[in-house]
């Protein structure tokens, strides 16, 4: 009897193993017995609540400097250099300050920009103008003209007793790029981008044992300090208003929140996507657009002190690009999409509160675009949206 | 009365058996048939299993004792003479499932229980099997046709409910045998329902529903020989109440939730019978089983749209020589037979899901007289296309394995 027992197993091994297949039958799903055997569902909704604010923008990181003047708004930049004492040598004979025009904003014509000697002391993280605006010498020590192009390169002649004062010891306050007048605005290279294009001082000097040569540096810091014609104030909520904004160079953000307290807890959420309407009429970006991200914020429901809100950092945000002249911005990536979708369902499923969302532009301080999400809840208006795909899980067999 | 032990045969063989029997009993719990959309309906499928045997005669058996077939349905009718005997069976079945918009071939193959029998005393058998009561395998597809939000909805079914069973069976009067049973029923059906989408920037996502049922129960069955020609058989099998405990796992949430509020659910009672016809060569049998599955319920309440379940078996066997010393194709026994059978799902019109098969089998004898193969092929087909959602078209083989030794020599 043994003798058979083995052959047998091995051929019920392979009845089980071998012989199974697992095909789906062509119908019958939705005549199951069972609740909620139905397709998806989805749903557009607009948001319950709307607001922006403006925070102080510190362009002092940023990978631009800009200079000029653009949409009632002054730029003026800051350049830091240091570390002379390495340098051998008994007298700089000439001092060229290399700056790389990488864009322009507005459409108008050249202008004549202005190097100063900065005396204040500043700090790239915090400089606003008011710190240098009586901290440097109203003489200028060089001056160039900024083109109507959208690369170019300026090399200025700096006057060499700057630099053997700050070989000295003493103002090594660094440069201010100034100017009298300018309908337009340059974008030039920051030493915060690690590619080329960042600002250099090449310096032709003596050594002590009295032989010529060169070296060339780059600023410890730099920075942006922009002036604003107008300006709302910092940390007041704006509510109630047709258009929400983001803009770089006024630190504006936007609040939303979706109702969504009507999803059970237990739905699926396969797609949250979020569709901004933008008003092309009031916006403005470069061709690369402006970049922004969505955080869910992680307290404060009511919205009246954005020094009190707090985003959720926990979980990854996402990000998208607006463009100026596009009718909506939206998340254009798969991966981005599903971080909303995430977020909408740690809503839903009460893993996380909904205080509701904050988009906020990735570049603050780096370029002078800003994009005017339409909210006009009025007859034929538009309003930030978003689509839900949904399903609810199917009722247990018994 | 005192027992020897013939240790020799007895060690080797033993651990053999139990061994497999081991190896054996994960696949024996699962559920041994290819796909079928009434499975997704109560507790799956019933099934009707008797002997590999029967299943060759239409599954008619409850009223035929043979020395070397191990009766699952009725253990009244165990004659294992004195011989510990164990019993393996297996089954593949193919399935072509159509429907208004489409057909499906699936297939399977799993173990079909086992059984094993100890002769105690002169008069009174132990067994022990496993036994598969109700099945459950199914996978259901929607595809959407919407080109804008295209995805597939899936579920995946399977389970069933088993018996592990231990009885004795007593020898009352010289041709009255009767057994009792005591029946643990326990099993578990699983659900998966599944959103898988063609555009990544949706979340697929799977539900998971595990529940787990566990109950006792009973079955009282007799034989009883009229004479050398006629015998007849009878079964009882109580229903059982059976304890539920379910486990949800939703895409929706990132913990499983468990929930610990037991149902319970009613298993129903069946009782059958059947007579069988002793010729020479010849073995007619036919028998009647039904179970009452509209008793059927959820927390006492009754579920709508279940009927009995009821099943008439009718076969013949020929075997040219039951003599161990004639030649070994004259020992082989040939067998024919079919049933219809009412299965307990009805359609909206309150008509009831039907199976009719025919079926074909042989008994490979070996080892002189203690060992024998059964093979069964049934061709049957379930459901009515134009009255019910699915018909299925079913290819069926089974095979059991029976063996017996004998562990202990009587000493009077």
């Amino acid at each position: 009897m043994k003798r058979l027992f083995l052959p047998a197993a091995l051929l019920l091994l392979v009845l089980v193993l071998a012989c199974t297949n697992e095909e789906p039958l062509p119908s019958g799903l939705d005549a199951l017995h069972r609740a909620n055997t139905d397709s998806l569902r989805v749903v557009t909704i607009p948001a319950q609540e709307a607001a922006w604010f403006r925070r102080e923008v510190n362009p002092g990181l940023t990978a631009s400097l800009l200079v000029g003047r653009h949409d009632n708004i002054t730029a003026r930049a800051l350049l830091k250099f240091t570390g002379f004492s390495t340098i051998d040598t008994a007298s700089v004979n000439a001092a060229t300050l290399t700056l790389t025009q990488k864009g322009r904003w507005g459409a108008g014509g050249a202008f004549t920009c202005t190097v100063h000697k900065v005396t204040a002391a500043w700090a790239e993280k915090s400089v606003q103008w008011s710190e240098i605006s009586g901290g440097y010498e109203l003489a200028p020590l060089a001056s160039f003209e900024i083109l109507v192009q959208d690369s170019a390169t300026y090399a200025v002649e700096l006057p060499p007793a700057v630099v053997n004062d700050w070989i000295g010891g003493s103002d090594k306050n660094g440069l201010l790029l100034d100017f009298t007048g300018a309908d337009m605005a340059a974008e030039l290279g920051s030493v915060d981008v690690s590619s080329s294009g960042y600002p250099t001082l090449k310096l032709a000097f003596t050594t002590k044992k009295g032989e010529a040569d060169t070296v060339t540096v780059s600023p410890a810091e730099d920075a942006t300090l922009f002036t604003w014609d107008q300006l709302p104030p910092v940390d007041v909520v704006e509510r109630g208003g047709e258009r929400l904004w983001l803009d770089n160079a006024r630190g504006s953000r936007a609040l939303l929140r979706f109702d969504l307290s009507w999803l059970a807890p237990v739905v699926t959420i396969h797609q949250a996507y979020i569709s901004l309407p933008v008003d092309t009429t009031l916006s403005l970006t470069g061709s690369a657009g402006l970049g922004f991200k969505i955080n869910a914020l992680s307290k404060d429901s009511t919205w009246l002190s954005p020094a009190e809100m707090a985003v959720d950092s926990t979980y990854s945000a996402a990000t998208g690009t607006a463009g100026g002249s596009e009718g909506s911005a939206v998340l254009a990536t798969t991966t981005n999409i599903a971080y909303m979708s995430n977020m909408v369902q740690r809503w839903v499923n009460g893993t996380a509160v909904n205080y509701g969302l904050l988009i906020q532009p990735t570049g603050y301080g780096a370029d002078f675009s800003r994009i005017a999400i339409i909210n006009d809840s009025g007859a034929g208006g538009r309003v930030p949206t978003l689509r839900i795909t949904y399903s609810y899980p199917a009722a247990v067999r018994f | 009365m005192n027992t020897i032990r013939n240790k020799p045969a007895m060690s080797i063989h033993r651990i053999c058996a139990t061994l497999l029997t081991l190896a054996l009993f994960p696949a024996l719990t699962a559920p041994a048939r290819a796909d079928s959309y009434y499975s997704s309906i109560g507790l799956g499928l019933p099934k009707y299993l008797v002997s590999t045997k029967a299943s060759g005669m239409g599954g008619a058996g409850i009223g035929v004792m043979d020395r070397i077939t191990l009766n699952s349905l009725n253990p009244a009718t165990l004659n294992v003479q004195g011989m510990t005997t164990l019993g393996v069976n297996c089954e593949y079945e193919i399935s072509d499932n159509q429907s208004n918009v489409g057909s499906a071939v699936t297939r399977y193959g799993n173990a079909m229980g086992v059984q094993f029998v100890v002769p105690v005393q002169k008069k009174v058998t132990l067994f022990l099997m496993l036994r598969p009561l109700t099945n459950s395998r199914y996978t259901l597809a929607y595809t959407s046709t919407d080109t804008t939000l295209e995805y597939t909805r899936t579920i995946k079914g399977d389970g069933g409910i088993n018996a592990g069973v231990i009885g004795l069976q007593y020898n009352l009067k010289d041709r009255l045998f009767i057994a009792a049973l005591a029946n643990f029923n326990f099993g578990a059906f699983n659900e998966q329902w599944e959103y898988a989408f063609v555009d990544d920037a949706y979340r697929d996502a799977t539900d998971a529903f595990n529940s787990h049922l566990w109950g006792f129960g009973y079955d009282l069955s007799l034989f009883y020989k009229l004479n050398s020609t006629f015998s007849i058989g009878g079964l009882y099998r109580s229903a059982s109440r059976l304890n539920m405990a379910t486990s949800i796992d939703l895409s929706s949430t990132t913990a499983t939730e468990s929930d610990s509020d037991r149902i319970k659910i009613d298993y129903p009672a069946a009782f059958g019978a059947g007579i069988a016809v002793n010729l020479k060569k010849w073995l007619f049998a036919a028998d009647y089983y039904q179970q009452q599955w509209q008793e059927y319920a959820h927390d006492g309440k009754r579920v709508e749209g279940l009927e009995s379940f009821q099943r008439f078996s009718l076969g013949a066997e020929y075997t040219d020589s039951r003599s161990r010393l004639e030649g070994y194709r004259r020992r082989i026994s040939w067998r024919l037979g079919g049933y219809y059978s009412r299965l307990p799902f009805t359609n909206a019109d309150g008509e009831n899901v039907h199976e009719t098969f025919l079926s074909f089998g042989c008994g490979l004898p070996f080892s002189v007289t203690a060992g024998q193969v059964d093979i069964a092929f049934e061709v049957g087909r379930r459901g009515d296309v134009s009255r019910f959602m699915y018909e299925d078209t079913i290819f069926r083989l089974s095979g059991s394995l029976t063996g017996g030794e004998r562990w202990f020599q009587r000493r009077y």
